[in-house]
């Protein structure tokens, strides 16, 4: 521990009365300012989530299997991670608001040399708070940023490839996406472009997740 | 450093009075203690007019939050700090809410 050294210096009169007083009405109202303070960013946070909540009335793209791979996994971890800081930031603005649910040894108080222990446990117990409200502050902020992100990508990202057919014919074979049908003959959009097949002389006609498979 | 108490001289149950003297700061120097605790010091000593024994808290701020490379001012730099008697026991006279026997002082405070 660092040690100090203490020597008298001049009183400056009644302003340092004044300021010591300050100092001491404040150190012992910490807490419970905080306290107030931290129920009130509770409930501005869980308003905030709230309002979050309501993009729901907004109707987009709801399900992110429509969305390509990359997109639905991207889209699944900013829910998971969205979901784990909201309910870390609710558990550290809870126990700034409310207190810790764990309890104090009580010889930590006794054994001290302090003559107003229980200054000394609000003043710990304020700093504790300030920090775990700050803490639920972030993590409430990044909750909400990864939740719009994953709105966002559900609602805007690509959608996943569309099932594709692939022809057999005695002349060779056409995959691609369905174009048109019309008078027997199918379009297909091929990787080199439009192809025609008459339908009746197809020899086999299948589905496939992509041409090539 | 015992964690003991200092033991203090008899108590004098003082009339409260807002008073100091330049004297007291080193008086209560002689009697203090010094311990770290969460964003600052406390001084534990004797109050030099009541001989009460108390403990001034010098917090460096009150509502903080999360700065990892915060140090108290007082961890790094002579502070005056002006103190007040905060003894627990009774004073005639002294107004409600208020405490110690009125006396006040200031001492300066050097990290080593």
């Amino acid at each position: 521990m660092t040690g100090y050294d203490v020597r008298g210096a001049p009183s400056r009169g009644l302003v340092d009365r004044t300021v010591a007083r300050a100092q001491r009405d404040l150190a012992g109202a910490t807490l419970t300012k905080l306290r107030a303070k931290a129920v009130a960013w509770r409930n501005g946070l869980g308003g905030l989530l709230v309002g979050l909540a309501g993009f729901g009335l907004v109707k987009g793209r709801t399900d992110i299997g429509e969305l390509a791979p990359g997109y639905a996994t991207f889209a699944g971890a900013s829910l998971l991670v969205a979901v784990l800081a909201g309910g870390i930031g609710a558990m550290w603005i809870l126990r700034a608001a409310h207190g810790s649910l764990s309890t104090s040894a009580m010889k930590d108080v006794a054994a001290g040399r302090s003559r107003d222990p229980i200054r000394d446990v609000d003043i710990k117990e304020a700093q504790e708070s300030a920090r775990a409200l700050t803490l639920g502050g972030w993590a409430i902020g990044i909750c909400a940023g990864f939740l719009v992100l994953a709105v966002g990508v559900t609602w805007y990202g690509p959608t996943k490839d569309q099932p594709q057919i692939a022809v057999t014919t005695p002349a060779g074979d056409g995959c691609g996406k369905v174009v048109r049908l019309r008078e027997g003959e199918l379009t297909l959009k091929t990787s080199a472009g439009e192809q025609e097949i008459v339908l009746a002389d197809a020899t086999g006609l299948r589905v496939v997740e992509k041409c090539g498979s | 450093m015992s964690n003991e108490p200092t033991v203090s001289s008899q108590h004098r149950p003082l009339k409260f009075d807002e008073v100091t003297n330049d004297a007291y700061g080193t008086e209560f120097a002689a009697s203090c203690e010094v311990e770290e605790i969460a964003r600052g010091v406390r001084l534990d000593g004797i109050c030099p007019r009541c001989l009460g024994e108390m403990s001034h808290h010098e917090v460096d701020s009150y509502v903080r939050g999360v700065r990892r490379n915060a140090t108290p001012r007082l961890k790094t730099a002579t502070q005056v700090v002006p103190v007040l008697c905060t003894c627990k026991k009774a004073h005639d006279g002294r107004p409600k809410g208020d405490e110690g026997c009125g006396a006040y002082w200031s001492v300066e405070v050097t990290p080593r």
